[in-house]
């Protein structure tokens, strides 16, 4: 079995595969988290229940503060899930032995650690600011298609292996790329680069 | 004692709900009664400090009602006229977790509070603890009002 991620000498459990395969993960959650953040900021609403929560002694900034901490956990436990998969998955499906390493959990943790939990801080905290403060799911979902552009831009300036046909980057694009780019895939490929 | 003087609520679409309300609500049952739109649910509002009135003052129990709203809210006991719950979910749950939200932090406690309450209303929610009984998303048809 062959992968689609990284140069064809990177082992696929190693970790430069493994951090970009986490970073296209945490890519694709964006558009999961708005379902969290709506769920989390606008079902008073939805459900008309508003009324009977406001009146509770817990203030507001609490009751925010408190669903937002539960959406951040809901998303890391969703993705870390998927990571116990991804470290599983070189075992269990046939991949030549010459494209494997032997298992090092410090490949996972520190993708977890330096993409996971940073982008999912970010998007989760965007987005539950929009949902928080629109309450409205359309504004929450065109939140998410808007960090999404913003990676697309950012990962086309810096010509991001996962954008195909853009042009060679200059060394002020790519480190602006990198300063950029929401879910730090640009700051990435600009670091493993050479 | 609720006192309510010279209370005014104008919206900011300009409807006025609420002008020139003064009552003096003592222990016991108090009926609010009047037509729709005659301001019955904006009084309830902001007696139960939702929103705030534009003149006039509340005071409860010798205190303004939003000198300290989070604690004249732990005392109160507010149902809105309309509200719906959250959907599959228990009767049992729900009410749990409004009671954590009320303060009721210990567990033993506020689980058998609640089921008090419940079986004291309808025994029959009690039955919806069972996860995967169908009658789990039924809710309540009614209840008191505002």
């Amino acid at each position: 079995m062959s992968t689609q991620f990284g140069p064809a000498s990177a082992a696929i459990n190693g970790p430069y595969i493994v951090t970009e395969t986490v970073g296209i993960i945490t890519l694709v959650s964006v558009f999961a988290l708005p379902m969290l953040c709506i769920s989390a900021a606008v079902r008073d609403d939805e459900y008309r229940i508003r009324e009977l929560i406001g009146s509770t002694p817990v203030l507001r900034g609490q009751l925010l503060a408190s669903r937002f901490v539960g959406v951040l956990l809901a998303a890391l436990a969703v993705v870390g899930s998927s990571m116990v998969v991804l470290a599983a998955s070189p075992f269990v499906l046939g991949i030549r032995a010459d494209r494997l390493v032997a298992f090092h959990p410090t490949s996972y943790v520190s993708a977890f650690a330096m993409l996971v939990v940073p982008n999912a801080l970010f998007c989760a905290a965007l987005l539950y600011l929009v949902a928080a403060a629109s309450r409205s799911t359309l504004a929450t979902f065109v939140a998410s298609i808007a960090i999404y552009i913003g990676y697309a831009v950012t990962a086309m300036m810096v010509d991001s292996p996962l954008m195909a046909g853009t042009r060679p980057p200059t060394p002020e694009l790519l480190a602006r790329a990198a300063l950029l780019d929401p879910f730090g895939l640009s700051a990435f490929f600009e670091q493993t680069r050479y | 004692m609720l006192t309510l003087t010279d209370v005014a609520k104008t919206y900011a679409n300009g409807v006025q709900a609420l002008r020139g309300i003064s009552l003096r609500i003592d222990h016991g049952l108090f009926g609010l009664l009047g037509p729709n739109g005659a301001g019955k649910s904006t009084l309830m509002r902001t007696i139960a400090t939702l929103q705030e009135p534009n003149s006039g003052s509340i005071v409860f129990g010798g205190t303004s009602i939003f000198a300290d709203p989070t604690a004249h809210r732990r005392r109160l006991g507010y149902l809105p006229q309309d509200f719906d719950v959250y959907p599959g979910i228990a009767a049992i749950d729900l009410l749990d977790h409004l009671a954590v939200l009320k303060g009721l932090t210990d567990r033993h406690a506020r689980r058998a509070q609640v089921e008090a309450l419940l079986t004291k209303w309808s025994p029959s929610y009690l039955l919806q603890r069972c996860p995967r009984n169908s009658a789990r998303r039924q809710r309540p048809s009614t209840g008191p009002t505002s």
